[in-house]
């Protein structure tokens, strides 16, 4: 259902249904009972899900950490404003992986989400609650944040659209960071049309948020060529690689240019490396904002240093605990050279190599996820992942910021699974045109 | 050696662990060994660091203001939504 065939009464209906079926799917942390928008604009009377990093001012914002619980923030977020200012109706905050660390959507205060498809399954992480909105048509659209993949894993689980602009389109002012450097807030989506909408609207010029580039590039027309990134093509199940090789033959019976690419795949091999060491020194440094001072819970009459520590240890998981101290060891004299410098040096080889070839109506494709979503009690979140190429090329446009984004691709035993998309830095308008039009090729139901 | 590592850091963190999390925390110390020796393998000679996507535009703006002097590279920080640019010298 778009965000047009939405009325006061729809509205009504979809957000008590939402409420009952939180109690199955645990998509929420907190509703807002007040919701009602009496703004007009585009998405007047659209129920709109935020994710729960993401500040409001009319409700709690966690971030699915113990640590935030009670914390009330006195603005919104200017995605938020934006979006209000456009007859938004703020319905909930979605659950997350704790302080979005996490890769399946299950290490939140709150408990795991579950996956409407097979609730024995992940969702996939750390934008679970906002792709599991979308999913159950409670909402068009859903705001989330993705740091590595965590707007486009839980779209492909959940047979949702999940779009990362490029890095600095859309203000992060009121965004709970983890890593600077690759945070993108984003939109996971039931159509495009909304998804163009609602991407022009949160990507419009902010002053509060320095980093913001206002330089998105005006889409152009077909014909579009597509770059096959081989060295994921060649390690999925054989059940995607048979529906992108019909893809492939439709493309080329359409006589669309369509080049496989094989990429340096002793570089690639350290992605989940370069991300373990970037990411988690970014964090140590941000999350140093929580010592319980400003958002207090416990130990209220304890001197500063047991008031910091008493905070960390109980509010903090096991996992967060693990990249505060992984972080700052990186960043440490001894090691910053040969890690977190490192790092970085290794992350301009991978862009270097990711950009080349791509022009404005070029893109690389690959199968979102190498497979279906996993069983839950079969997977468990680390810091460091696997080094196959085919779980972890998502990241790479983290690195770069190019815009990138996963569609419904087809199903396995009924369990979804996407196709990705990434373009050049910037081209996200062109970007949205061509995964629109895969999607007509693709045949799905979400023109 | 690593468990003495790890006391330091926890003491400037400010942060207890319990048992379970400290043997976890050693194993992630064995990761961090793996990360460091991986990328070691990499030959980075005349790479320079990527530090954000923007540093590009940022860099140019700022290389414009101090007359292309390349000493200067850029580092972008967001903290509470505020982004503050920090010249280095390398």
């Amino acid at each position: 259902m778009k965000a047009k065939d939405y009325n006061e009464n729809l509205l009504k209906l979809k957000f008590e249904v939402a409420k009952e079926l939180n109690k199955k799917y645990n998509f929420v942390t907190n509703f807002n009972d007040n919701y009602y928008n009496d703004k007009e604009g585009i998405f007047k009377n659209t129920p709109i899900y935020i994710k729960d990093n993401l500040v409001t001012k009319d409700i709690k914002t966690t971030a699915a950490s113990k640590f935030l619980l009670d914390y009330q923030s006195p603005f919104d977020a200017s995605v938020v404003k934006y979006l209000k200012d456009e007859g938004a109706c703020i319905v909930g905050k979605t659950n997350m992986d704790e302080l979005a660390m996490g890769a399946n959507g299950k290490n939140s205060v709150f408990g795991p989400c579950i996956n409407p498809f097979d609730d024995t399954r992940v969702v996939g992480g750390s934008s679970s609650g906002s792709a599991v909105a979308v999913a159950l048509d409670l909402a068009p659209l859903a705001i989330a944040s993705d740091t590595g993949d965590s707007i486009r894993r839980p779209a492909s689980f959940t047979n949702t659209i999940g779009f990362k602009p490029s890095y600095g389109l859309v203000s992060r002012f009121g965004l709970i960071p983890y890593a600077d450097s690759l945070d993108t807030i984003g939109i996971i989506a039931n159509n495009y049309f909304d998804l163009r909408n609602c991407f022009r609207i949160i990507s419009k010029k902010d002053s509060n948020d320095l980093s913001q580039q206002a330089i998105v590039k005006k889409a152009n027309q077909e014909p579009y060529k597509f770059i096959i990134f081989k060295n994921c093509y060649d390690e999925v199940s054989s059940y995607i690689k048979s529906e992108m090789d019909d893809l492939i033959k439709q493309l080329k019976k359409k006589e669309i240019e369509v080049i496989f690419k094989e990429y340096d795949s002793e570089l690639l091999k350290v992605i989940p490396t370069v991300y373990y060491l970037i990411a988690n020194a970014e964090a140590s440094s941000n999350l140093a904002s929580l010592q319980g001072v400003t958002f207090a819970r416990n130990g209220y009459d304890l001197d500063y240093q047991d008031l910091i520590k008493e905070n960390r240890s109980q509010n903090l998981s096991s996992l967060v605990k693990r990249r505060l101290v992984i972080g700052t060891h990186s960043l440490n004299q001894d090691h910053y050279s040969s890690s977190y410098l490192k790092a970085c040096k290794v992350r301009r080889m991978l862009n270097n190599m990711y950009q080349k070839d791509l022009d404005d109506n070029t893109f690389i494709l690959a199968p979102t996820t190498n497979k279906v979503a996993s069983y839950s009690d079969q997977v468990e979140d680390d810091l460091m992942f696997s080094d196959a190429v085919s779980e972890n090329h998502l990241i790479l446009a983290n690195f770069s910021g190019q815009p990138s984004i996963s569609i419904p691709f087809s199903f396995k035993n009924k369990m979804p699974y996407g196709l990705s998309l990434t373009g050049s830095l910037y081209n996200d308008n062109n970007l949205i045109n061509a995964a629109e039009f895969l999607a007509k090729i693709i045949g799905d139901d979400y023109e | 050696m690593k468990e003495g590592a790890i006391k330091v850091l926890l003491s400037r963190l400010h942060l207890d662990l319990n048992e379970i999390e400290f043997q976890q925390m050693v194993k992630e110390f064995h990761n961090f060994e793996k990360a460091e020796s991986l990328l070691k393998e990499i030959d980075t000679s005349g790479v320079e660091p990527c530090f954000s996507p923007l540093e590009i535009e940022i860099e140019s703006k700022i290389n414009d203001s101090y007359h292309n002097d390349k000493s200067v590279f850029i580092n972008t920080d967001l903290v509470d939504g505020y982004v503050s640019i920090k010249r280095v010298l390398k």
